[in-house]
């Protein structure tokens, strides 16, 4: 259980950043949403630990996090520029330092997000995308009990944020997977979404309420499907992907 | 040695609208010219009275917090280099020592955190310094807030995963230093391209969006410096 008790953050005196933030999760994917420097990265930074709310705490698996001291062992973080983040040198030397899951063998994880091809291949020759998919796979790899993503979407084609999702969806069940996203294709694919906006969680529930919220703050053609789709009294969840893509191109 | 997560963060800022920050940045690098002249010739006193105008002067520009973490972040590398000056010099040289490291990094991080690279560059561009050498000033000044948000975020991932220990062990610093590196190497590359892609520096002279004035504060702060030399120079004159 991650638990967040009444946050309040700023970085200087002038603006709160963060005013009273409290949420709990459990075991499973969990997405932080909301619109560009509404305090995403912040609030992602406190949970790890690397920055220290002026006031409320954070709690995981009954451990006080004060410091990232503490977050060592129980958390793993890949900030949005993943390259801060892959040691390398190369893939697959990562990857093996990584390895430490005993429930997750390299193997599964390389066929899953589809990294045969660029094993042998240096971090820094890499695009932004496959970083993105190493440091995923690295995070995965490392076995701990909270996986905290920031952006990991982020300039990545639908093959390989399918790839991602599935990879996450499959390490869901036995551990929190905290992720900073406005990648609506990946929200949907959560268990709970939370909405940050002006500093306070406005809304903490299953992607698709968020989504078709009057709160939710993107005018997006996927949003105004589910709208649609509420509308018909037709559950967009429970559809296959295949045919959400189809009913789109033809509303959209 | 060094807390690069905390040093990282000193440099990271905001403009502030100060004295200071207004003080136009050829006068703030005389002066601090100065302050770095009164301490290497001066004695403990001379130090001590740089200290307290330099302390003064981030309290002005409201960067104290910032000079705190700075010295905080060099806690490791102050602390070995007073054992060893104690230990090789009389208590007295090695004070001096440590004041002169301290006091020159306290002024070099307050030019640092109160001059905006763009005022610089304009202001170089005043004496004729040639566009490449301001150019490159100012992309490397451009730099360090950019570079230290990469160092933050590199030091708090990979303390998390084992590869650097919190408890600032020279352990896995390496690994980081040569990420932070290679990054800024990447982040240079893209930046000249872009800056090629903008025909950038083909015009002899550019635009700035403020003019630069020479404030009577900027006056009176180089006069005070300058004061303080030549009061510790003429002390050791016949």
């Amino acid at each position: 259980m991650l638990k967040a008790e009444d946050i309040w953050f700023r970085y200087s005196k002038e603006r709160w950043i963060l005013r009273g933030v409290s949420f709990a999760i459990d075991r499973g994917l969990h997405c932080i949403v909301g619109p560009n420097g509404c305090g995403k990265t912040t609030l992602i930074r406190i949970i790890i630990g690397g920055l220290r709310p002026q006031h409320g705490k954070i709690i995981a698996f009954g451990r006080r996090i004060k410091g990232i001291k503490d977050a060592v062992g129980l958390m793993v973080y890949v900030p949005s520029n993943p390259t801060m983040f892959l040691v390398g040198p190369r893939v697959r030397d990562d990857l093996y330092k990584a390895s430490r899951d005993p429930n997750m063998s390299l193997s599964e994880i390389i066929d899953v997000l589809g990294l045969k091809d660029i094993m042998e291949k240096r971090i820094f020759e890499l695009s932004e995308g496959q970083r993105h998919i190493v440091a995923v796979a690295s995070a995965i790899l490392y076995g701990t009990r909270i996986i905290v993503l920031d952006e990991p979407t982020i300039g990545l084609d639908r093959g390989y944020r399918s790839k991602i999702i599935e990879a996450l969806r499959l390490v869901a069940k036995n551990r929190i997977i905290i992720v900073a996203s406005n990648d609506l294709r990946f929200v949907k694919k959560c268990d709970t979404v939370m909405l940050l906006n002006d500093g306070k969680i406005v809304m903490h529930a299953d992607p698709y309420d968020v989504l078709s919220s009057r709160e939710f703050p993107f005018d997006d053609k996927l949003v105004r499907f589910i709208n649609i789709m509420r509308k018909m009294g037709l559950p967009p969840k429970e559809l296959s992907d295949d045919i959400v893509n189809l009913i789109r191109r033809a509303l959209c | 040695m060094l807390d690069v997560r905390k040093l990282s963060e000193t440099f990271i800022v905001r403009r502030k609208d100060t004295p200071i920050h207004n003080t136009h940045p050829l006068l703030k690098m005389f002066g601090a010219t100065f302050l770095f002249v009164a301490i290497i010739i001066g004695n403990l006193q001379a130090i001590i009275v740089v200290f307290i105008i330099v302390m003064i002067e981030s309290a002005i520009a409201k960067v104290l917090r910032n000079i705190a973490m700075f010295l905080w972040s060099i806690r490791i590398f102050l602390i070995t280099m007073g054992i060893l000056a104690f230990i090789f010099y009389t208590p007295l040289v090695a004070t001096v020592i440590l004041m002169r490291v301290i006091t020159g990094g306290i002024i070099v991080a307050c030019f640092i955190l109160t001059t905006d690279n763009m005022d610089l560059a304009q202001a170089l561009e005043g004496i004729k310094v040639p566009q490449k050498i301001i150019m490159a000033t100012q992309f490397a000044l451009r730099m360090i807030p950019l570079i230290s948000k990469d160092a933050t975020e590199s030091a708090e991932a990979l303390i998390l995963r084992g590869e650097v220990s919190p408890r600032f062990i020279p352990q896995g610093i390496t690994t980081m230093l040569a990420l932070i590196i290679a990054n800024a190497m990447e982040r240079a590359q893209y930046l000249a391209e872009a800056l090629e892609a903008k025909y950038f520096g083909i015009a002899k002279k550019r635009t700035y969006i403020r003019k630069l004035k020479i404030t009577k504060y900027g006056v009176i702060q180089l006069i005070i410096k300058m004061m303080v030399v030549i009061m510790w120079a003429s002390a050791f004159l016949p």
